[in-house]
């Protein structure tokens, strides 16, 4: 029997090492005539910020060689929408659910995962979005500045007993540094990487492709960027590292097990296939017996 | 909603540069109403990533019909695809067009935004209810209609080589001319010019008018709510694009109706 399950902590146990990222799979309904989410090992949800968001103009989204550029701008319900109609649902999923939270500033993360907190109900734990390229204030500022991204995690610390991991930001010049103050804040875990900043440009027209010009570059086209992030991480910190950037086959969750993760996130490639996390992580045991391995646990960090 | 791996039965050119392909796919034929669409993965390869949207042309027992122009890559795998061929399809997705059987349908459509018209059109046909079909384009080479307005069915040609000279809003406003009396109802897709000008003399007019449009789409089904769409209509946001100011052509279109969308950007 090939193992696939991942520890996280003492708690909190992945029946697979599988997870949808932030923002590629709305609040876990949407799909729910698709895909049987609770064979996932777990969902992180789309970022919730304290009021709702509308979202930037189109267009939002465009193709490139293998990937994709989108400016969504943290569209979103708003905590307390959230509380009442969705976390519900979520909670009584089989599987290990994320609720993933922004800000614009430290004490709205605070005011939002307190919010939550009150309601009260049965859930894994928190994705900290310290890294959307998306939005003016917040979100990425935090994430490419060390003190605010330790700051921000000790007053989060102190708000929850709920496992924590905080998302890095590719957009930096030492993601390990930003790693290590996520952990001396006291996240759980971290996860890496969120989008890179990219952009696209009409030739004919002269007209940025998405409306916003910058934007965030998601896909196959950035892995390699990812699993350098996570090799890098994983040497700089002691918590967990969950892998997230362009994944598309079980192969690739071994590829970032090797770089050190403990557990990946699927994200863009949702879209194309809903029911894409069940099958890479139904394939994992038949590569890992190729592989030669018992567990993909014995493969973290191998690499040579 | 299904995902669904569809067999290509036939697939051909139809006019000048304007394909019909025919699959079987049972269980999204059997659901599919006209103005919905379905999102192709055109192969396994990840380039081209993502899956194109494309409304259902018609139906016929298990086969969809859809329409197609070669515009890029996915549209250069698609006419490459022979009779056997396997394609996964999601679909049927989004919400179609809303008929009143008290008034006169007035279906106007151009380029391939020809497909959720005529998917309409085969239905109207179906159910023996009188309609008027009007038809743009350029040239008469990319029709493959016969100019018969006896039978309801106006051709029109940008340079005047085949049936109306002039423009599919110009056949409209004809169509109108001729039907003053009737209560109609309008429904439009095509080229973002023509829907513009559609939308905006309707709008203008106070005429019921729905329009079925088109946005660079990731997903289908709102979980990456990448194809909004600036909308006037104001509710809370307890649907799919999250808020009041847009709305997501995938979930809460394609089809719209023309006073709901803010149509003109300058």
């Amino acid at each position: 029997m090939i193992d696939v399950t991942v520890k996280l902590s003492d708690q909190l146990i992945l029946k697979n090492p599988v997870l949808t990222a932030s923002g590629t799979f709305g609040y876990g309904d949407e799909g729910r005539d698709l895909v049987d989410v609770n064979q996932l090992g777990g969902i992180v949800t789309k970022s919730i910020t304290l009021h709702p968001r509308e979202g930037h103009p189109p267009p939002r989204i465009a193709e490139t060689a293998a990937g994709m550029l989108n400016a969504i701008g943290l569209a979103n319900v708003g905590v307390e929408h959230f509380c009442r109609e969705k976390l519900p649902y979520l909670a009584g999923l089989e599987t290990a659910v994320f609720v993933s939270i922004a800000g614009s500033t430290m004490d709205e993360y605070v005011e939002v995962l307190s919010t939550i907190e009150q309601a009260n109900l049965g859930f894994a734990g928190y994705e900290i979005n310290i890294s959307c390229p998306n939005v003016k204030k917040g979100g990425m500022e935090f994430g490419v500045d060390a003190n605010m991204t330790r700051e921000l995690t000790q007053r989060l610390r102190e708000a929850t007993d709920r496992f924590m991991m905080i998302k890095l930001s590719p957009n930096v010049t030492d993601i390990g540094l930003i790693a290590r103050a996520a952990e001396q804040g006291g996240a759980d875990a971290v996860s890496a990487i969120n989008t890179v900043v990219g952009m696209d440009i009409d030739p004919v027209t002269g007209n940025f492709k998405v409306s916003t010009g910058l934007c965030g570059l998601s896909g196959p086209a950035i892995r390699p960027v990812a699993l350098a992030a996570v090799y890098r991480v994983a040497q700089a910190v002691s918590i967990p590292v969950i892998g997230v950037g362009g994944i598309s086959a079980a192969e690739d969750v071994v590829r970032f097990v090797r770089a050190g993760a403990h557990a990946v996130q699927i994200g863009t490639l949702n879209y194309r296939d809903p029911g894409i996390g069940v099958k890479i992580s139904a394939r994992l045991p038949e590569l890992l017996r190729k592989i030669g391995a018992g567990s993909l646990g014995e493969l973290r960090g191998l690499v040579n | 909603m299904y995902i669904e791996d569809a067999i290509v039965s036939e697939n051909k050119a139809i006019a000048e540069g304007i394909y019909r392909l025919d699959l079987s796919a049972p269980r999204i034929a059997a659901t599919a109403q006209p103005g919905q669409f379905v999102n192709i993965l055109v192969h396994d390869d990840l380039i081209p990533l993502l899956r194109r949207p494309m409304s259902v042309a018609g139906v016929n027992g298990d086969n969809l019909a859809l329409i197609y122009k070669i515009f890029g890559a996915g549209t250069t795998i698609m006419e490459s695809w022979a009779s056997g061929q396997r394609v996964n399809l999601l679909g049927p997705l989004g919400h179609g067009w809303e008929y009143d059987s008290e008034r006169l349908p007035i279906l106007v459509g151009g380029g391939v935004g020809l497909a959720p018209i005529n998917f309409l059109h085969e239905y109207l046909l179906g159910i023996s209810k009188e309609h008027w079909l009007v038809i743009g384009a350029r040239s008469k080479k990319e029709h493959f209609l016969a100019h018969d307005p006896a039978n309801g069915i106006l051709l029109t040609t940008d340079d005047g080589s085949a049936g109306f000279h002039g423009t599919a809003l110009d056949g409209l406003q004809s169509v109108l001319r001729e039907n003053k009396n009737a209560p109609h109802q309008i429904f439009a897709c095509g080229p973002p010019a023509m829907l513009e000008a559609i939308g905006t003399y309707t709008v203008k007019a106070a005429l019921p008018c729905q329009l079925a449009v088109e946005e660079m789409m990731g997903c289908g089904f709102g979980i990456c709510q990448g194809c909004s769409i600036e909308a006037k209509v104001d509710a809370d946001n307890d649907q799919p694009s999250y808020g009041k100011r847009f709305k997501l052509v995938c979930m809460d279109g394609p089809v719209f109706h023309a006073d709901q969308l803010v149509l003109n950007h300058d």
